[in-house]
């Protein structure tokens, strides 16, 4: 195995890592101390080596100065060097290092480096653009319109594992482009503009085909053939098609035609009239915007040029002009239109379905300038001979595509961290629990300036978590947290897994997703997503999982027996989103608990490091023995001797999440040694280890909640409220709905610092 | 107007054929709008693959005039005269520089930019802007799309797409300012539409005057709406505003070229949707980059075969693991033959998009000969993650305007933004910097 010493490339790096900045130093936070000298003496010895500025190895540069402004100016990095050594993570192999002059160091920096609580800020959040999801769903609450544009825009930028952050997402011209489209498309399914069509095709209006001929102004057919109306309606409806048209009568039969709508005959007409005296015949038909022509085609020619009545001997056919008039019927009204339009076209009417739409819109009171504005496109549109309909597509349309709109917008106030406004709590709520915009209710608590009281917050989370909106959490957020979407593009073995189906796979997710809601709606501690007697199951799942059979196509709520599952460890969605297409990867495994259970996210492994090998079979040893590897070589067993053992405790779980109890005919070893010598002993044990960590548990999971609920990355001083959440959902042993009420209710997401 | 501009036709590969409608409704003339071109323009093109190659099958044996292609070059053999291969080209703001791992997201955001990029996975994304864009920004106002930006994988999921890099990195290869990566396309349906308008095209002239004149009105009141909200931000929203503002500026701009506009002709089918099989969405995006470039539409493209880092399976090939594990193949033997095999498959790709320009009718000429295409990555072997001695292929000229058909050596470390500079040169852009290049690359044309 080759590892990264002599690259310049380095091998450990800190996902993420914010430095002075976000965090300004103030006067207080660190207390100069007088044994910077032994903290200086450690980390020579110990760190520069390797985080020096060149190689910043894991991101983290340490020099000679360690003095107490250097710490109190990079709070991130040193809190990671102490972690790090705290863990007994570094200095690699770390034998080398006396227990005392580990603690000494330690608390040392520990007692500087903290966080005055006083100081505290409520951080500061760039725009916010609506996302993809936030999009769809807006446009469907607004207008009523669920059509889903989002799911053509270009990918949102992803940051701190969300997809809704505002220093994050950035608006290419592509995607404008897009909103543009949007837009305009969205305003035309949701408001229909009246439309009556009253057209007549005559000579090259028309096109012909077969024996039909433009002769002067009129269409001859003396052998079959067709000629074809262009259509162009926008509205679907009854319309009536009139032909005026005649024969040249000859033979037993009078003349025939057929109409036709896109080459499917609908109606045949006799035609005995004659050119003296042309006929008109009428018929409707069914027009919709797709409809493309309307065909007149001449059905039975004659013809017996020996005929002895020169006047028996050829029929033929001629169209004067086909007309085309509809809708016949009032058109039916989409709800988004009735729910759009004012209720008269009265100009006070208007004006109040406008301002009513740009509120909901802007989700904040509008000025009477800016509805002034917006009537000006309805004026436009009515000098441009529309009809008020128009006036009000271009309204939404413009809406739909302007800033207040598009962005979430929150001002920033000079002087100071300010609380937000009730509209804009009413937002906050509404994104993060529903990934949409605020309902009535939300808008006119708003209004009446009371959604920030904390009887109401309490109300509005509980009403809100009732909706089926609050489904948009356990998409989006937990399929985030839990990297869910990721299954959506791993790919097992199909040769291996043929078992591993779309619908399969569906199921999985289907399982996870039930799971989380479960515990969501039903106010359960967290802990239980650690371990439990239950979990949720359709027919397949339960098929794959060996469970009595459960006759329904939907997740249902299921007692497991005892042993083999239970928690979303052992979860199939989750283990086969952390394994590779042909073999279980403890390591991946072991890192996904490091990052979303225990939120110790492991560095990034080295460049150029290679792999184990793919197969037991073929390499002869057990995958646990090819990962012996990692526990001998100090740089590598720094992280890997975190990670591997936590994995390892999953390997009766296969690629797919397969109970099983050999793999390619080695047996398993579910045991893994943990840094300090403690063994876990498989899946169970694993459970066991976990949940005594519960509170750091649900600190990760707050921690998301956090991020994703006020769309910006914590830092050192949210540390703060992170903990006063903790510490009010600590008595309910970490309810889920307590730690919600702990977010909403916390300074981060009721308030605004100032820009740096 | 030149009169060769008229009844020039373009067909779409097999559209009619596909969808199975009659050829009259598969062959319905949509005129694209482009500003009317009397000469015939030189073109741009960016096609990227991810993971590195196998070097081993893809370096020529010798330097100059080209010989035997090695197993990886083999499907271009037809376009030997056409393209030069060029070796040793670097670009070193791609390695670590201090910042750790990551390679495969700065190889991607280095590529045409030269400038090393920002870790971060996701505030304040920052690299430089790219080729391709300082091109479209000397360009915009002489074709309808600045430039158009394509790929065949939509970008990011959860989590960093690469060690502590934000997924912009990895699935963006075009930058039109330092912040602001320049999304792409993924889907053929909607790059056709883009291209050549989803609204009937039977739309009577004052219909159509009335509907652009109410659209602009529209435009109008977003722009008024972000001018007022613009002066009420702080500095750090001003900037994402920012980002809105030049989009709808862009928009305007094009719906006033359109309104002028008039121009070549072409004929194209229905839109087609996207495929299953992987190598037919990158010859369907192929398929789109040269509509565009023969209908005058842009002179610019992008086109990501791959993001980089992707770990797609080519089960058309029957390669079932991923294409970024097979990259690290540690030397096995194994691993390094499907590595091969997925290269060629990628450059059998690209001899359909050369085999398109070649046969595509530019005002009597082939497109070829006022095209300059470039294909490859910013790593080299995927295993070592090394940016220097770059795969990097020039084709373009047919055989006629450049001096192609060589293997050019040059000196391992020369900036692959050299290359980039002798491009904009030659498109007229002269001064332009880019990243660490040093000046024009001698001896490429």
């Amino acid at each position: 195995m080759r590892h990264g010493w002599k690259q310049k490339g380095l091998w450990l790096a800190s996902g993420a890592l914010f430095l002075a900045g976000i965090v300004k130093p103030q006067a207080g936070t660190a207390n100069p101390a007088k044994d910077d000298g032994a903290i200086n003496g450690f980390v020579k010895q110990h760190c520069t080596p390797c985080h020096t500025k060149d190689m910043a190895t894991a991101g983290i540069v340490l020099t000679a100065d360690t003095s107490a402004t250097h710490r109190a100016k990079n709070l991130e990095t040193w809190a990671k060097a102490m972690e790090a050594v705290k863990s007994g993570r570094m200095p690699p192999g770390g034998g080398k290092v006396k227990p005392s002059e580990r603690e000494a160091f330690v608390k040392q920096v520990e007692g500087q480096i903290g966080v005055d609580c006083r100081l505290a800020t409520p951080g500061r959040v760039t725009l916010r653009r609506l996302n993809r999801v936030e999009y769809d769903n807006t446009v469907r609450d607004l207008t009523g319109v669920d059509a889903h544009f989002g799911r053509d825009f270009p990918s949102d930028d992803v940051g701190h594992g969300f997809d809704n952050l505002g220093d994050v997402l950035s608006l290419s011209p592509l995607q404008m482009e897009k909103y543009m489209d949007a837009a305009r498309k969205i305003s035309e399914q949701a408001i229909l503009v009246p439309e009556l069509v009253k057209r007549s095709y005559r000579g090259e209006d028309m096109t012909g085909e077969g024996g039909a001929n433009l002769a002067g102004d009129v269409w001859a057919m003396a052998s079959v053939g067709a000629i074809q109306a262009p259509l162009k309606v926008k509205q679907r409806g009854r319309y009536r098609i009139e032909i005026q048209a005649f024969g040249q009568q000859a033979g037993p039969e009078v003349t025939k035609m057929g109409v036709s709508l896109d080459g499917r005959q609908f109606e045949v007409f006799d035609v005995p009239s004659t050119r003296d005296k042309p006929g008109t015949y009428s018929t409707e038909v069914i027009l919709n915007p797709n409809s493309k022509q309307i065909g007149v085609r001449f059905l039975n020619d004659y013809y017996q040029p020996n005929d002895p009545d020169p006047n028996q001997r050829d029929r033929n056919f001629f169209v004067i002009k086909v007309s085309v008039e509809g809708p016949l019927d009032q058109p039916e009204l989409p709800r988004s239109h009735r729910m759009l339009m004012p209720a008269s076209p009265s100009d006070a009417d208007v004006r109040l379905a406008v301002g009513r739409l740009a509120k909901r819109a802007y989700r904040r009171p509008v000025s009477t300038d800016e509805v002034s504005r917006l009537m000006k496109l309805v004026e436009l549109a009515k000098k441009e001979g529309e009809p008020v309909e128009r006036g009000m597509q271009l309204v939404l349309q413009a809406l739909l595509a302007s800033p207040n709109f598009l962005f979430r917008v929150e001002l920033d106030n000079a002087k100071g961290p300010r609380q937000l406004t009730d509209h804009e709590v009413a937002a906050r709520l509404s994104y993060f629990l529903w990934s949409s915009m605020p309902d009535e209710t939300l808008l006119s608590l708003a209004d009446q300036g009371k959604l920030r009281q904390p009887a109401n917050l309490q109300s509005q989370l509980n009403r809100m978590l009732a909706d089926p909106r609050a489904g948009a959490l356990a998409e989006n957020f937990a399929g985030q947290w839990l990297q869910l979407r990721k299954l959506e593009v791993v790919t097992p073995d199909p040769e291996r897994f043929k078992q591993y189906t779309p619908a399969l796979r569906d199921s999985m997710l289907g399982e996870t997703r039930s799971y989380f809601r479960y515990i969501l709606a039903n106010n359960r501690p967290v802990s239980e997503f650690l371990d439990s007697d239950y979990t949720f199951a359709d027919r397949s799942l339960s098929q794959f999982y060996g469970l009595p059979d459960v006759p329904s196509e939907t997740p249902v709520r299921v007692k497991l027996p005892e042993g083999r599952r239970g928690g979303i460890l052992r979860q199939a969605s989750i283990l086969t989103l952390t394994s590779n297409p042909t073999r279980t990867s403890p390591v991946k495994r072991g890192k996904w608990i490091l990052e979303n259970v225990l939120g110790t996210p492991p560095p990034p492994p080295p460049p150029d490091v290679g792999a184990i090998a793919d197969s037991t079979k073929i390499s002869g040893k057990t995958i646990k023995e090819r990962m012996a590897q990692h526990r001998t070589d100090p740089t590598c067993a720094s992280c890997h001797l975190m990670m591997d053992p936590l994995g390892l405790a999953l390997e009766n779980y296969g690629p797919i999440g397969n109970w099983r109890t050999d793999d390619e005919g080695f047996p398993i070893d579910s045991t893994g040694e943990l840094a300090d010598g403690k063994v876990i002993e498989g899946a169970s044990g694993l459970s066991k280890y976990l949940l005594a960590q519960r509170q750091k548990f649900a600190r990760t999971l707050t921690e998301r909640l956090m991020v994703y609920a006020t769309g910006r990355p914590m830092t050192r001083l949210d540390d703060c409220f992170l903990d006063e959440v903790l510490n009010g959902a600590k008595s309910g042993d970490y309810k889920f709905q307590d730690l919600l009420r702990g977010v909403i209710t916390s300074d981060p997401f009721l308030k605004r610092g100032t820009a740096p | 107007m030149n009169p060769n501009s008229l009844n020039r036709r373009a067909f779409l590969r097999g559209a009619g054929a596909i969808l199975g409608l009659p050829a009259l409704e598969a062959l319905t003339p949509v005129t694209a709008f482009a500003q009317s071109t009397p000469d015939r323009p030189l073109r741009m093109a960016f096609c990227f693959v991810p993971n590195g190659v196998h070097m081993g099958h893809w370096r020529p044996e010798s330097a100059g005039n080209l010989g035997d292609f090695p197993a990886t070059l083999k499907p271009l053999e037809a376009y030997k005269q056409h393209l030069n291969v060029l070796t040793g080209l670097t670009q070193k703001n791609a390695f670590a520089l201090g910042d750790g791992p990551g390679d495969h997201a700065r190889s991607s955001a280095v590529w045409l930019t030269g400038v090393h990029p920002r870790k971060t996975s996701g505030e304040n994304i920052q690299v430089g802007i790219s080729a391709d864009q300082l091109a479209a920004k000397y360009l915009k106002e002489k074709t309808r799309f600045a430039s158009l930006e394509l790929g065949c994988e939509r970008g990011g999921l959860s989590g960093d797409c690469d060690s502590g890099y934000s997924c912009a990195y990895s699935n963006s290869i075009s930058w039109t300012g330092p912040s602001t990566p320049n999304a792409k396309e993924t889907r053929p349906r909607a790059v056709f539409e883009r291209l050549f308008g989803s609204i009937a095209a039977h739309e009577d002239a004052a219909a159509a005057a009335k509907r652009r004149r109410l659209e602009h009105s529209v435009l109008d009141y977003v722009l008024e709406e972000a001018d007022s909200l613009q002066q009420r931000l702080s500095q750090r929203d001003r900037m994402k505003l920012d980002e809105y503002l030049t989009s709808v500026r862009d928009i305007e701009r094009r719906l006033v070229a359109m309104e002028k506009g008039e121009g070549r002709k072409v004929v194209v089918g229905q839109a087609p949707t996207t495929p299953e099989d992987f190598g037919e969405h990158i010859r369907l995006m192929g398929d789109m980059m040269v509509l565009a470039f023969q209908a005058d539409l842009t002179r610019v493209c992008t086109l990501m075969f791959a993001n980089e880092g992707s770990n797609r399976s080519y089960r058309q090939i029957g390669i079932s693991d991923g294409h970024h594990e097979i990259s690290h193949h540690g030397k096995d033997e194994a691993k390094l033959a499907k590595k091969r095999a997925i290269d060629e498959y990628h450059t059998l790709q690209l001899a359909y998009i050369l085999k398109r320009l070649k046969e595509t009718d530019d005002l009597g000429a082939p497109l070829l000969e006022r095209t300059m295409l470039v294909y490859g990555g910013g790593i080299s072997d995927g295993d070592r993650h090394n940016h220097d001695d770059l795969p990097i292929l020039f084709a373009g000229g047919d055989g006629k305007a450049f001096r192609t058909g060589r293997h050019i050596v040059y000196e391992n470390g020369t900036p692959m933004g050299n290359l980039l500079i002798s491009m904009l040169d030659r498109m007229g852009i002269r001064g332009e910097t880019l990243g660490d290049a040093t000046g024009p690359l001698p001896g490429l044309f």
